[in-house]
């Protein structure tokens, strides 16, 4: 069930995600997200840098863009899936 | 099917969330969009009042480089010129995604003062702040500046808006009262200048790297010549003057050697001259046309059309070895290449259907683009930071200008003033605001 949850998440910030011109495939930044149970997100941390700026921050806008996500509302799966989880963006799909 | 991928890229993610650890979500895709921006109107003194507004020349700017979509000023909540008056809320209504403010002032020193802030709305951060002061005169050179600033901050790409474009203008060609000049405008078409004028043609004009300098052919004599002129001064120096073709002058990187197209020994061939003792070098030996050089970012190989092949395709020679390698292989015309910036794409003119377009190709993945759809497209010149690149075109039989961004998404035309305006050449990076480079059209 956590799994539909994370899909969604993963759609979500998929359709927010924008990338700058200098975004290359093999980029990777990792973010940090925290959640309260209604799934408003809190805190968004880069925990890891591509190494170019504007690559970072198109993730963190992808994620802050969401402001919410849905969440489970069993408090055991979201305390243990969704209360903090990392997000690492890779992309694969760009023209270079 | 898009069921299917969906659920093939979630078990990718999956794989690769098990592989991170057991928290970690894989983006691995995403939906580009223009980037949404807002560029309020500058607050400005009552003394600039006959000047096209600061922001709107900055918008127009953004606008152009087809990655940004600014808001009308009509549809924005808020007009905040100072930082303490930015409320993000405002403008994540709007699904703006940065916000660019500013005011303009006239100094002490009676110069013109620009002061700006762009912040990241979804982000809530101010992301860079100057001033900036240059000569009233050079209120278009400032403007362009901030789009800069603000382009590079966004993209990770250094803007081109500060540049200037060479092209030639005829009128009445081909007629006893034919006249050419050879004019210099900013990237967006304003402000041109006259930097040569001459009763016979004018061609193929390009720019040294420092900006400072020229190189075209002119038949002012009767005969074609190379000609390099100094911008500033507007002093010029005949290169050569070879019985048959003299042409494409073109610099080297390193602004000391010119590449050009010589037919002194027979069919056109390419050479290479050193500027500091004027010797020739020939680079290619073939009874084909070798024609249209142009340089790798770092000198090292030359670009160029030839027919060797039975019809015009684009080569590569390295200088220092002397070996050609064909690059292009779809169509049955492709010519006039550039190399962009990081030398792995090229941009050249492609008939297709019998059709002439301006057309983009991966070298690596061997994948060719057409960007352009007017019929009679030529001569790509790309922007220094390879973002965009303006070509000539035919309007109701009159030659224009045409510019298209690189991906292909935004496409305008130049205003002309009358007569046929051809050959564009896009400006290396330029110091507008360094005082010492000559503005146009004050």
């Amino acid at each position: 069930m956590a799994q539909s949850y994370r899909q969604r998440i993963y759609e979500t910030v998929v359709a927010n995600w924008s990338r700058p011109p200098s975004a290359r495939n093999g980029m990777e930044a990792s973010l940090l997200v925290e959640l309260v149970p209604t799934g408003d997100i809190v805190n968004v941390t880069l925990v890891r840098s591509s190494g170019n700026t504007a690559f970072d921050r198109s993730a963190e806008s992808a994620v802050r863009k969401a402001r919410r996500f849905d969440v489970p509302k069993e408090s055991e799966i979201f305390e243990r899936y969704f209360r903090r989880f990392t997000l690492l963006f890779r992309p694969e799909d760009l023209l270079r | 099917m898009i069921r299917i991928m969906l659920s093939l890229l979630l078990l990718l993610a999956q794989a690769g969330w098990a592989a991170e650890s057991l928290d970690t979500i894989i983006i691995d895709t995403g939906y580009d969009k223009q980037t949404r921006i807002a560029v309020v109107p500058f607050r400005t003194g009552p003394e600039y009042a006959n000047q096209q507004p600061m922001a709107d020349i900055v918008s127009f700017d953004l606008a152009r480089s087809g990655q940004f979509a600014p808001l009308p000023s009509d549809n924005m909540l808020a007009f905040p010129s100072e930082p303490s008056e930015v409320f993000f809320r405002d403008w994540r209504i709007l699904g703006v995604e940065y916000v660019l403010i500013g005011s303009v002032s006239t100094g002490a020193n009676g110069n013109t003062r620009v002061r700006y802030t762009l912040f990241d709305v979804f982000n809530e951060r101010q992301m860079s702040s100057d001033e900036l002061s240059a000569t009233r005169s050079q209120w278009r050179d400032l403007a362009h500046r901030v789009a800069d600033v603000a382009y590079e901050a966004i993209t990770g790409v250094r803007g081109a808006f500060s540049t200037r474009i060479l092209y030639v203008l005829a009128r009445n060609a081909g007629s006893p009262n034919a006249s050419y000049s050879l004019e210099m405008a900013d990237s967006d078409g304003e402000r041109s200048r006259t930097l040569f004028s001459s009763r016979q043609p004018i061609m193929s004009a390009s720019w040294a790297p420092d900006g400072r300098r020229i190189a075209y052919v002119s038949f002012e004599t009767g005969r074609p010549a190379i000609v390099v002129q100094d911008i500033a001064s507007g002093a010029r120096e005949l290169l050569t003057q070879f019985t048959g073709i003299n042409g494409s002058p073109v610099f080297s990187p390193d602004g000391t050697q010119l590449a050009m197209v010589l037919s002194r020994d027979g069919d056109p061939e390419i050479y290479v001259m050193n500027l500091a003792d004027r010797r020739l070098r020939r680079l290619t030996r073939h009874h084909a046309i070798d024609t249209e050089p142009s340089w790798s970012e770092d000198g090292r190989y030359i670009i160029f059309t030839s027919d060797r092949g039975g019809r015009p395709q684009i080569y590569q020679l390295e200088l220092a070895t002397n070996l050609i390698e064909r690059l292009t292989f779809q169509g049955d015309y492709n010519a006039r290449a550039r190399l962009l910036p990081g030398g792995k794409h090229l941009v050249y003119v492609h008939r297709q259907n019998g059709v002439f377009h301006i057309a983009w190709q991966d070298l690596e993945r061997d994948d060719v683009r057409v960007l352009t759809q007017t019929a009679l497209d030529e001569s790509p010149s790309l922007a220094p930071n390879g973002a965009m690149l303006i070509y000539a075109t035919q309007d109701q039989g009159r030659g224009i200008l045409g510019v298209v961004s690189i991906d292909g998404r935004v496409k305008y035309r130049l205003p002309s003033s009358a007569g046929d305006v051809r050959e564009p050449a896009w400006s290396p990076f330029l110091d507008t605001l360094s005082g010492t480079w000559l503005s146009g059209g004050e």
